[in-house]
């Protein structure tokens, strides 16, 4: 394999070489600085001419006597189930001391779109172990549901707890969780790496960490690893994978870095155009197929800059996935965690996983009544901060009471606490039969009598 | 033409050849579609289909001259296409489950033979586009034309079985002419001249054709899906919120007790449940509970009567669906009036419930001498079953118990002191042996439970706590009833239900413990009764005491074909001379067995879990009943059937994505999803396949073509994926058909060229779309249209495109685009079909610009002022929204007289006019004629109530002319012309005697 050393120009993430005999786009790419140090690379244009490579290790040490060298094939990812139990880097070299992956076979990490002739529609429960997700956004098996964050919100820390304990319940299954981390800082990396072992949640794990001092181009290949391994979890090995990936701001930043570093025109916000088809690419990798046993399931997590929705980033999202589940600064400074926000967040699948045989009967009713009040008191606060506590009707203030309650007891939980939906459900009506059982009209006389002040 | 690769950046490529923009290349080894978009002296920039992962420069690209195209002939019908025409089923079978690179696939199958029937004859002078034969491509009849691009005298012309590839005509210039054609999807095809959009899409939706009309050829936007429902008649017995009442009594009782609204019309009533009732539903796997959200009332003309191999019988709207058991093990929904004696439908098991005690609840406070149980146990339910079977209530003193069984009164006699305190005396009633406990209070409380409507013994009910009871409490009441009043007569167990609503009762009560029962109009020895017989293994299932032989009850069996029992058996090493028709058991056990792995295998198991809540029951009469009748329906929003009928059934209720069987005069249907989410096309791919032409009954599929290209496909081919629907559409205006194209959604359409855009370094205009967005929207729409084909045939696209502003903003540049371009937009408005208003076209925030242009073609054809009553409804609904604006501050009474007087003609226009029954076999569709009808007479009706008022007539008077109501039953009539007469008639005379009076 040939060695160049026409490096013509180097600027940002990318190095233009020169006088090189044809190149694959999306090649791998290694560099070798003059101390003998390597990076990885990947051809982002190629001509005659010239062809620009992407250094996912960042540029800083190249020169122009740099030697680079095409390795002639896309970047692939070896396969297995050793993955599971192992931490890599951002792009794919295991960093946990162990080995290297023993391959089953390597898979391109740009994967392909699955056919909508083979989609399987997804239904089945998700439990959490968090109440506003389990009961108000419920998570099913195959969906996409981002948590939509800003920046100082703990959206890690819920990540980590789903982690720990997102389980189908009542069917014995192979679980699998893949984590891809993209710009985290170094501690919060090693809470993930520490909490995973202490866990045991390790095992059935592969992790993926790209930290805030790793080079930033390296992020736009940890999605892809992370799914593609989860592909192969799922449709090979059969199984139920999740996958968590934060930061997807990270990501797109550094797909704007990318582009700038190109002279690339600029879309909304300075994002490039085909950020949409990019993202796109990364949510669709969800799902289930007919006649496979494995799905994938995805969690992305994504901070919108200034808490902003409309931002191109959380707008484009909202666009692909089913779904989104927001947390809110004003309950995180009230010291709620998880501080998720009920009212702005939804899951377009929710119903497709719930009822009867699935989580419980009573379910949608209380999810839909809990949700009711809530939203009335939410309304009430304002009102209340104008005219005073005091003015306000015995309903009025009820539901003032409610919505604390609801933050308290309902939202608020451990960051420990796995509650089962059950437990979840009973809580719910604990709040509920502080109400005059006369006014939950959005549940049935039957729920109610089977519930209501029993829990 | 061969180039190369010069550069590679993305999904784009600039290629060294020389090529015209548009051109087809096929770029690299794997031959990757792309097409040229730019071109730069003589380098060309490339768009390309699929992942270019791997593409060097110096790879090899063939130019195939051609811009990109789309295979036309037959067989396009019922096809699943990706955006760049290939079948996602053979794509599917090629690859499996994910789209991979360099796949090819032809759009039309080039195996399948087609019998080519020529038109055109040997030395016939032809042109592009001349119809040379036909091809039957299903129902419809697949016109074969000359390619544009062809002309000559036809110098031979075959007949028979052919591919699409064979030629079937030779002409003089030496061409041969196959089937197929390729045309390119960019460019429009040729018409000859294009007419005038003077011709309505007639859509026999009243609110369509009079108000907001759409041409042939015509354009409209739409955003969303809406539904209906099918019912049952009204002594249909439901089970909700564990009670068993007829579907009538639960709607009275609703009607006041529990709804936040209800809508009425003439010949509908809805009611909307404050609080939702509690239904069992079949899911597909088992019976669980669901809730039902609505209830409706409706009319119809027509009833179907079905009665199965285990005695059911319920009448139902032919429209109705019940579930059938196809003979490859599918669970598929049929209109009752699709079913035929032999089919299996699915009949429920077992209702499964965890219960606990009922509390009996006696209506009288003293306790004065009884002692009363609080719950209802399984001694007192043995006692209940007791006093059912042989017992009567005597006067207002007591109840007797009579039975020669020495045992069995002694038995009662015991209970009455255990449960009550009282104690019972031996008595002959009547030459009978007979106990007496004279009680009045537990006379009164047992007629409370048993004659809940207090009249004599027919009317006889299971006492409603029962089904409420855990099942220890039920199999106690049953063996005590059976005991005293079934006998075994060779080998069944007969029992004896003194009534029909009784014997409902205890069907019911049976299916809560899973038994099966055959239901018998005739006894052993032929005497008529409202009976019940039980297989010995069923009977044992209550009582172990009823021993006999082991014996599968006859209702139980599952049908399977010959071939589907093969498949299965060989799958599990079963042997093949093994009954065909096997019962459940062993369906279940062979399910059970590991080694299934075929489909058929899938379905297997599914049924066989199925199976523990449903059995197969086959239909062994059938009968269609014409007559006038009220029916009703549950809404059950998540399952669409629920658990009723005398003799429980599951009954099926749809809420069907009514939105594209509506444009049912169109005769093909294109739709293009264009740029979805993934699992959101599964659902219109699962669900599509099931609706039903409301024409031929057949599936709509079959005259459809499905494009589906989700969001995480090639953008490119998300971009071309319109242009190939159009073409298709197209091709079939050609031949001579109306067209209807739907685009779903024209928004993910204009992003992926925002995206491409963005790739070609173009400065981007409004939002970063580029700024020819607005032009490449009306060329779009411009392709649609009505015009005389070359061939002489007139044919239409009308294009429907449906647009999802983000966050409902419509100042969006692609909605504001959409919005220049297309003529009519109808509001599609989610509240209304909440109140179940249908069609769910909000009137005031639709338009339609092509009155204007069809008004002559509606005076010609029509009637000659239709343009000018169509203008006084719309008039009067826009008077009525600001007039309801001021009720909603002041309430209508303080309204004056003549704006009280139009609220009640807009009212009729919104019950008559305005709402129709997708469902009723009359109000489905809607001729012009009748539409005109109606409308005139509800003006007539409003003339005279003004001009009753403008002479002194009392508003009251006005308001209370009784024979405007007869106007909403017309909509239901088929010879509607002599009753709108005589009701106009009436309406006059009644006007002219409030005059006299």
């Amino acid at each position: 394999m040939k060695e160049y050393k026409t490096i013509s120009r180097i600027a940002g993430p990318l190095v233009f070489v020169r006088k090189t005999d044809p190149v694959a786009y999306g090649d791998m790419v290694k560099i070798m600085l003059p101390d003998g140090t390597e990076k990885n690379a990947q051809v982002l244009d190629t001509s005659d001419d010239v062809v620009v490579v992407q250094v996912f290790e960042g540029t800083s040490g190249l020169d122009l006597n740099s030697r680079v060298k095409f390795l002639d094939q896309p970047i692939k990812l070896p396969v297995s189930e050793e993955l599971l139990g192992r931490i890599f880097s951002g792009a794919g070299k295991p960093i946990d001391n162990g080995p290297e992956i023993a391959a089953a076979r390597t898979m391109d990490i740009a994967g392909a779109a699955i056919n909508p002739y083979s989609r399987a529609s997804p239904e089945d429960f998700i439990q959490t172990g968090i109440s506003t997700i389990d009961a108000m956004n419920t998570l099913v098996r195959g969906q996409k549901l981002p948590i939509f964050s800003a920046s100082g919100l703990p959206h890690n820390e819920i990540a980590l707890q789903i982690a720990r304990q997102a389980k189908v319940v009542g069917k014995e299954s192979k679980f699998a969780i893949v984590f891809a981390a993209m710009g985290i800082t170094n501690e919060e990396a090693q809470r993930f790496i520490q909490d995973f072992e202490e866990t045991g949640a390790l095992e059935r794990s592969a992790v993926f960490l790209n930290l805030a001092s790793d080079p930033a181009v390296e992020r736009l290949l940890t999605p892809q690893l992370a799914l593609t391994t989860a592909e192969y979890l799922a449709f090979e090995k059969d199984m139920h994978v999740l996958v968590i990936l934060t930061d997807m701001t990270n990501f797109c930043e550094s797909l704007r870095e990318i582009g700038s570093a190109r002279e690339e025109i600029p879309g909304r916000r300075g994002y490039p155009g085909y950020m949409y088809t990019t993202l796109a690419n990364i949510y669709e990798r969800a799902g289930m197929i007919k006649g496979k046993k494995g799905s994938i399931t995805q969690l992305p997590i994504l901070t919108m800059s200034g808490d902003d929705i409309t931002h191109p980033i959380p707008d484009l999202t909202g666009y692909i996935t089913e779904g989104q589940i927001v947390l809110s600064r004003e309950l995180h400074r009230r010291n709620v965690y998880p501080p998720i926000d009920v009212l702005p967040s939804l899951s377009r699948l929710m119903n497709l996983g719930i009822g009867a045989e699935k989580t419980r009967e009573d379910h949608k009713q209380v999810s839909d009544q809990l949700y009711a009040f809530y939203a009335e008191g939410r309304d009430l606060r304002g009102l209340a901060a104008i005219v005073g506590e005091d003015s306000l009707s015995e309903r009025d203030r009820r539901l003032l009471k409610f919505a604390a309650e609801f933050e308290d007891k309902f939202a608020r939980q451990k960051k420990s606490e796995n509650r089962t939906i059950a437990d979840t459900i009973d809580i719910g009506w604990r709040l509920l039969s502080e109400i005059p059982e006369s006014e939950l009209s959005r549940i049935s006389p039957e729920m109610r009598a089977r519930y209501y002040g029993k829990r | 033409m061969k180039g190369r690769v010069h550069r590679v950046a993305g999904p784009v490529a600039i290629v060294e050849f020389s090529a015209r923009m548009f051109d087809i290349v096929l770029v690299g080894e794997e031959k990757l579609l792309g097409e040229v978009i730019q071109i730069n002296g003589n380098r060309c920039t490339v768009q390309v289909y699929e992942d270019t992962t791997g593409l060097k420069p110096g790879d090899p690209v063939v130019n195939t001259n051609q811009p990109l195209t789309a295979e036309l002939g037959p067989g396009l019908l019922s096809s699943i296409y990706d955006g760049i025409q290939r079948p996602l089923p053979a794509l599917q079978k090629q690859m499996g489950d994910f789209v991979k690179r360099g796949a090819t696939a032809p759009g039309i199958d080039r195996q399948r033979r087609w019998a080519f029937k020529a038109t055109a004859k040997k030395g016939d002078a032809v042109k592009g586009g001349d119809i040379i034969g036909e091809v039957m491509e299903g129902r419809i009849v697949h016109r074969i034309m000359i390619p544009p691009d062809a002309h000559g005298k036809i110098a031979e012309i075959r007949e028979g079985s052919f591919t699409v590839e064979e030629p079937v005509c030779k002409l003089d210039t030496g061409r041969s002419i196959a089937m197929m054609q390729k045309w390119p999807v960019r460019k429009p095809r040729p018409t000859g001249r294009k007419l005038p959009p003077n011709v309505p899409l007639i859509t026999g939706q009243r609110i369509f054709d009079a108000l907001f009309p759409l041409a042939k050829g015509g354009v409209a936007a739409i955003p969303g899906g809406f539904g209906t429902g099918k019912c049952v008649t009204g002594d249909t017995r439901i089970f909700v919120n564990d009670r068993l009442v007829p579907i009538r009594k639960a709607f009275s009782e609703n009607r006041s007790a529990n709804s936040t609204g209800i809508k009425e019309s003439p010949g509908e009533t809805i009611i909307e449940l404050r609080k939702p009732l509690k239904v069992r539903t079949f899911d597909g796997l088992r019976i669980k509970e669901g809730t039902a959200t609505h209830l409706y009332r409706g009319k119809t003309s027509r009833l179907v009567r079905i009665r199965t191999r285990s005695g059911r019988t319920v009448k139902l709207t032919p429209a109705h669906k019940l579930l059938k058991l196809s003979s490859d093990l599918e669970i598929v929904e049929t209109p009752s009036e699709k079913l035929k004696p032999g089919d299996y439908v699915l009949s429920p098991r077992a209702l499964k419930a965890e219960n606990s005690y009922s509390p009996i609840r006696a209506g009288f406070e003293s306790r004065r001498g009884l002692t009363l149980p609080e719950l209802l146990d399984e001694s007192f339910a043995e006692f209940l079953g007791l006093f059912m079977a042989r017992g009567a209530i005597k006067g207002r003193d007591g109840i007797f118990f009579s039975s020669e069984d020495a045992s069995a009164r002694s038995r009662f006699s015991t209970l009455a002191g255990n449960l009550f305190g009282l104690s019972a005396q031996e008595n002959r009633k009547q030459k009978r042996q007979a106990v007496l406990v004279k009680s009045r209070l537990l006379a009164q409380l047992l007629s409370s439970m048993v004659y809940p409507s207090k009249k004599k013994h027919g009317s006889r009910e299971v006492p409603e706590q029962l089904f409420t009871s855990p099942d220890s409490v039920i199999r106690d009441f049953l063996k005590a009833y059976i005991n005293c009043n079934g006998r075994f007569a060779n080998p069944e167990l007969e029992v004896d239900a003194a009534g029909k609503s009784f014997r409902s009762g205890l069907c019911y009560l049976l299916l809560r413990l899973g038994i099966l029962y055959r239901i018998s109009d005739k006894s052993a020895e032929g005497r008529k009764q409202n009976g019940l017989r039980l297989s010995p293994g069923e009977a044992l299932k209550i009582d172990s005491r009823f021993k006999g032989r082991y014996y599968f009850s006859p209702a139980d069996v599952v049908p399977v074909t010959s071939a589907a029992f093969r498949e299965i058996a060989c799958n599990s090493g079963m042997l093949e001379s093994e009954r065909i028709r096997t019962v459940h058991g062993k369906l279940t056990r062979v399910a059970a067995s590991q080694s299934i792995g075929s489909d058929a295998g899938g379905r297997l198991s599914r049924l066989s879990l199925a199976l523990e809540y449903v059995f197969c029951d086959e239909i062994q009469e059938m009968e269609v009943i014409e007559k006038n009748a009220e029916v009703y329906d549950l809404t059950v929003p998540e399952t669409h059937n629920f658990i009723g009928g005398e003799i429980p059934m599951i009954l099926h209720n749809t809420v069907t994505q009514q939105s594209l069987a509506k444009w049912s005069d169109a005769d093909i249907i294109v739709y293009v999803g264009c740029g979805e989410r993934g699992n959101e096309m599964t659902e219109v791919l699962t669900e599509f396949p099931k609706l039903t032409d409301p024409k031929t009954g057949d599936p709509l599929l079959n005259r459809t073509i499905l494009i589906a290209n989700t969001s995480n496909m090639p953008v490119a081919a998300r971009e071309a994926s319109i242009y190939s629907g159009m073409t298709l559409a197209e091709y079939y205006r050609d031949m001579g058909y109306n067209v209807a194209l739907m685009a779903d959604s024209t928004s993910r359409w204009a992003e992926a060229m925002r995206e491409i855009s963005s790739r070609l370094e173009e400065l981007p205009g409004e939002e970063g779309y580029p700024a020819y967005l607005s032009a490449r929207l009306s060329d779009f729409y411009e392709r649609a249209g009505r015009s005389e084909n070359l061939n002489g045939t007139q044919g239409s696209i009308s294009v429907i495109g449906a647009v999802s502003p983000a966050g409902g903003d419509f100042s969006e540049p692609v909605t504001q685009g959409t919005l220049r371009s297309v003529k009519a937009f109808w509001a599609l408005d989610t509240k209304l079909a909440q109140r179940r208003h249908f069609p769910s076209i909000n009137w005031l925030t639709s338009y339609s610009l092509y009155p204007d242009s069809l008004e002559k073609w509606f005076a010609e054809n029509v009637v000659a002022d239709w343009r000018e009553v169509v203008d006084r409804i719309m008039k009067l609904l826009q008077e009525e929204e600001k007039l309801l604006e001021v009720v909603q501050l002041v309430g209508s009474d303080a309204l004056p007289e003549r704006e009280q007087i139009t609220l009640q003609i807009t009212r009729l226009i919104r019950e008559v006019i305005l709402q129709q029954n997708a469902f009723h076999p009359v109000d489905t569709y809607s001729d012009l004629g009748k539409t005109y009808a109606l409308m005139r007479a509800i003006l007539r009706y409003g003339d005279l109530a003004y001009a009753a008022l403008s002479s002194g007539r009392k508003l009251s008077a006005i308001l209370s002319v009784k024979s405007k109501d007869k106007l909403g039953d017309l909509k239901f009539e088929k010879d509607y012309e002599k009753l709108i007469k005589n009701i106009t008639k009436e309406i006059e005379s009644e006007f002219s005697r409030l005059g006299s009076k």
